[in-house]
């Protein structure tokens, strides 16, 4: 499995990654995986960056649209950058995988690779990724928990009793409030 | 059902959360519920189903049928769910003996609740025996005996109660056929409206069907004797004696009786007593036959208009088809020997009015029952048990036992000393509000068919703890064949389809009963027996 990018922010909670390649980013709600040492560490990708190199200096328009901008100049892809953060779900250490967190972040530098099937099978197989998003504080943890149960299901051996399993999850987790419910579980049909 | 507990109390009875993947509608009031305890079995009775929601706003919510398929699926069930109350009536101590008890506490949170099952009812009402557990009907959710236990339904009154049509009468010929095959008590069954002893005419799905009577099931045990030959004979009964009433055995109490049918003033009432008092025992043929109405009653000290207008009144009496001027033998003390050799008696009454009826139920009534008190104070000072049990069975029992009349009539009084003379009665009546509430919660064993008027169901249960359950199932009864049964004879209140009355039941009655292949069936038919 080909790394999809490098560690070049990293936290107990979250971590950003610089992608491998323009647009080169893990899809918002994949799972991700990070070796630290004798760990595993999974996140779910939450947000994606595209921005000039030079933080001070924001890319100007040329009126060409892509990809053909690019073509005419070259050097644009080596001025833009990819980054993706990713929200900390669990890890491994050695057979078992923990669905808390981890008791060091992954190290600058590392690669990020996506997540292997078996894996995200056993991270998501109970839904105790979603306490982990709903609390995270994010603007986009509804959007963010809609993206991953519909990423969990597909590895899931019964797709229709895994969504409504995470649904009853979701149910305990924003206690009365069924609007917010209602507006994630219209995400997933 | 299946479910799991998650509230109650042992005063308001015990919650269930329904598992989501059960229909709440197969969930029925009345419905006869397991709830597994740790160290206990809690039997119950469904008392209550009501929809709840984890959050109230839940309840009032409306689901988007396209774009909330999904919610809905994960709410309804299990946020939204419906919520059998039951009501725990007995539970067996899984590491005792096995009994079941009353309860004494409740089922822990989560315990799982599940419909009963045929061991359950068994475990519960018994199996059918020749002797002592009859089986009534079968719950309505399975195809099982419930049982009554019959030594227990003769200890104490029984009513059965419902609106006219709902099967009293059908299930009270089934309740008196057990009792008599096995020989728990002698009956004595005044037959207003000649549906027990002989063949009777019935309205059948395609037109009219003929049931058998009593004695076509035991002729050798039952004894139909009538008070309208006439109509026996034309309707092709076989009597066994017609039975009359001497204008001697009337007193003014009887007649007193009949107050609702005569409308006697305070006036009239009086001149009964006088007359009684002046003529004897022959004083109501004597005021029939005056003519002199003003010389009748200077010569008593009486006023003369108001002993015609008793005279007008009581000449209602000398109509009836039984009244003579002497009875030619003791009826009474026939019936008696009938009872005491384990004969069962069947009284039929023709086409004689109610007036007659009750009259007649009064006399003979009171007189029976004072011979069964003397002959039980001549057992207990001889240091023997009583004599056999009797069970009086009277249709519209409420004739008899209106709150104005129970404290005097000898029914309010066999009523209320139960048991002691071994004499019981198996009252059968529509409407339980025209029935004392005092002889009502004197009622041992109670059945019920459906009752739909709130004084009626009330008065029913008059005397009976936890009623709001049983309420419930009361006005959820079907108009034909559904009853439920509570109190003595049975261990915990329950909901049955009652027993069909027909040639399967026919057959079960004399099958233990016919030794050496004789077809008794055959034998009791209309043509085959010579009396
Ligand atoms: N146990 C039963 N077996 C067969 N038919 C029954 C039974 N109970 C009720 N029925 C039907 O219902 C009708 C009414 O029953 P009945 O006993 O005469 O009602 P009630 O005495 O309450 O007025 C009967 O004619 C019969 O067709
Ligand atoms: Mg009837």
């Amino acid at each position: 499995m080909s790394a999809l990018g490098e560690v070049v922010a990293s936290s107990t909670r979250e971590f950003t990654a610089e992608a491998r390649e323009l647009y080169g980013s893990p899809a918002f709600g994949s799972f991700v995986r990070v070796t630290a040492g004798e760990q595993v560490i999974y996140g779910v990708v939450y947000n994606i960056v595209t921005e000039g190199v030079d933080a001070g200096r924001r890319p100007v328009a040329f009126g060409t649209p892509w990809p053909q901008v690019a073509q005419e100049h070259p050097q644009l892809t080596k001025l833009l950058r990819t980054y993706f953060s990713c929200l900390t779900l669990g890890f491994r250490q050695g057979e078992r995988i923990y669905t808390y967190l981890p008791p060091f972040p992954p190290y600058i530098h590392s690669f990020i690779e996506e997540c292997r099937r078996e894996e995200i099978k056993e991270l998501t197989a109970r839904p105790h990724y979603l306490a982990h998003i709903l609390k995270s504080g994010l603007v986009v943890a509804d959007q963010l928990a809609a993206a991953a149960i519909r990423q969990a299901c597909a590895v899931q051996p019964d797709a229709g009793e895994y969504i409504r399993r995470a649904g009853r999850e979701l149910r305990r987790l924003l206690t009365g409030d069924l609007e917010r419910l209602k507006a994630i579980l219209r995400q997933l049909e | 059902m299946r479910g799991k507990v998650f509230r109650g109390s042992l005063s308001t009875g015990v919650e269930v959360k329904l598992a989501p993947e059960c229909p709440v509608e197969d969930v029925r009031v009345g419905n006869f519920v397991v709830v597994e305890g740790r160290r206990h079995r809690f039997f119950c009775l469904v008392a209550d189903v009501k929809l709840e929601a984890v959050y109230p706003g839940f309840l009032t919510e409306t689901f988007d049928l396209e774009e909330d398929r999904l919610a809905q699926e994960i709410l309804v069930g299990d946020s939204i769910f419906a919520n059998v109350c039951l009501q725990p009536v007995l539970m067996v101590d899984l590491e005792g003996d096995g009994i079941p008890r009353a309860v004494k506490t409740i089922p822990p949170h989560g315990a799982p609740a599940r419909s009963a099952t045929a061991q359950d009812v068994g475990l519960i009402f018994g199996a059918p025996d020749d002797k002592t557990y009859f089986q009534i009907g079968t719950p309505l959710e399975m195809d099982v005996p419930v049982c009554v236990n019959l030594k227990r339904l003769v200890e104490r009154c029984t009513g059965v109660f419902g609106k006219a049509g709902t099967g009293k009468t059908f299930l009270t010929r089934v309740l008196l056929a057990g009792i008599i095959k096995s020989r728990q008590a002698v009956n004595l069954i005044f037959d207003a409206h000649n549906e027990y002893g002989w063949e009777s005419k019935s309205e059948g799905e395609e037109g009219p069907v003929y049931v058998k009577g009593l004695k076509q099931l035991f002729p050798s045990e039952v004894k139909i004797y009538t008070l309208d030959e006439e109509s026996s004979q034309r309707r092709g009964c076989k009597y066994d004696g017609v039975i009359y009433v001497g204008y001697d055995q009337i007193e003014p109490e009887d007649i007193i009786l009949l107050n609702n049918l005569l409308n006697l003033n305070a006036t009239a009432q009086e001149h009964l007593f006088l007359l009684q008092k002046k003529l004897g025992a022959a004083w109501l043929p004597h005021l029939l036959a005056a003519e002199d109405m003003e010389a009748f009653a200077e010569s008593l000290g009486a006023h003369s208009g108001a002993l015609q207008a008793l005279k007008r009144k009581l000449e209602r009496i000398e109509r009836l088809p039984f009244i003579r001027a002497r009875a030619p033998y003791d009826a009474v003390q026939r019936l008696l020997d009938d009872l005491e050799a384990g004969r069962h008696v069947v009284l039929e009454f023709g086409g004689t009015p109610t007036l007659g009826y009750m009259l007649v139920v009064n006399i003979l009534t009171k007189r029976i029952h004072e011979e069964y008190v003397r002959r039980t104070e001549e057992h207990i000072a001889l240091g023997k048990g009583g004599p056999r049990p009797l069970v009086i069975t009277v249709e519209e029992a409420h004739r008899f036992l209106s709150p104005q009349l129970a404290k005097e009539t000898i029914f309010g009084t066999i009523a209320r000393e139960m048991r002691k003379f071994n004499v019981t009665l198996l009252l059968v009546d529509q409407r339980t509000s025209g029935i004392d509430s005092e002889v009502m919660s004197q009622i041992g064993t109670k059945i019920s068919c459906k009752l739909d008027d709130e004084a009626d169901v009330n008065n029913l249960l008059s005397g009976t703890t936890n009623t709001g359950g049983l309420k419930n199932v009361l006005f959820s009864l079907d108009y034909k064949q559904q009853a439920l049964i509570l109190g003595h004879a049975v261990p915990m209140p329950v909901v049955v389809r009652t027993r069909n009355y027909d040639e399967e039941f026919y057959r079960a009655m004399v099958a233990s009963r016919a030794p050496g292949g004789v077809d008794w069936l055959r034998m009791a038919s209309r043509e085959d027996i010579e009396i």
